[in-house]
């Protein structure tokens, strides 16, 4: 639990300190609330809601107090890949970073959590159609940044080259 | 991964502008970097100040004061 909780926190955050922090608050949080949590309901989302609202709100906290510098500053941020093409982790954690917080939320928790459209919608408080959406437009902004052309229409061996539109 | 590709789609969601309708048909690059991030992060030790809270935080709803 304790993992996949830090995993998420992380992901939102594009930081590990912040996200040992926000599953700290997670936690206290939780025990304060155990009250709340009805039994034989799914732990893990609710612990995952907790977090993702502490993560929003002090977000927003954030937001008022800085304005939108950091926003106009990561949209304008492009990562391309290196000459050989090779996408490193460095350069799509920064990509992801560059994602709107709530696009970057519904990607991580239907691509990398696993979870349905329907569960992600409970947890992210959105109609299912929204979370769909936002996975989309993660999607469309993250293959933009990236420069990495869909590879659907490749198999799963095509080149590098091929699947990058570039030469070697 | 997901099991609600046969559920309608609310009317308008959409836009009708967003031909991809399902995130396994982010580029395979992408999804695994996505994956391979979340994995790193879930295959870290927790550090030991997490861990000790939720033993004393167990702890304390064992014995409430």
């Amino acid at each position: 639990m304790l993992p996949s909780l830090r995993a998420f926190a992380f992901s939102l955050s594009g930081n590990i300190d912040r996200a040992d922090d926000l599953v700290q608050e997670t936690l206290l949080k939780a025990w304060q609330h155990l009250d709340k949590f009805e039994e034989g309901t799914n732990l893990r989302a609710w612990l995952f809601t907790i977090l993702r609202n502490s993560y929003f709100s002090e977000l927003r906290k954030r937001r008022r107090e800085v304005e939108d510098a950091d926003g106009k500053m990561t949209a304008s941020l492009s990562v391309a890949p290196d000459q050989q093409g090779h996408l490193d982790m460095q350069d799509f954690r920064k990509a992801l970073a560059t994602l709107p917080p709530e696009q970057r939320e519904a990607l991580v928790l239907v691509g990398a959590v696993g979870m349905s459209y329907e569960e992600a919608a409970a947890i992210a408080k959105c109609a299912v159609g929204t979370i769909k959406s936002r996975v989309n437009r993660a999607r469309a902004k993250l293959t933009d940044v990236l420069g990495v052309a869909d590879t659907s229409a490749f198999g799963a061996d095509a080149p590098i080259s091929a699947i990058l539109g570039r030469e070697p | 991964m997901n099991e609600d590709d046969q559920l309608p789609v609310p009317a308008g969601s959409d836009k009708g502008k967003m031909k991809v309708e399902d995130a396994s048909a982010l580029p395979a690059q992408l999804g695994q970097k996505l994956r391979n991030l979340f994995a790193d992060v879930e295959s870290q030790p927790v550090p030991d100040r997490l861990s000790k809270l939720l033993e004393a935080l167990a702890a304390k709803e064992k014995d409430p004061e």
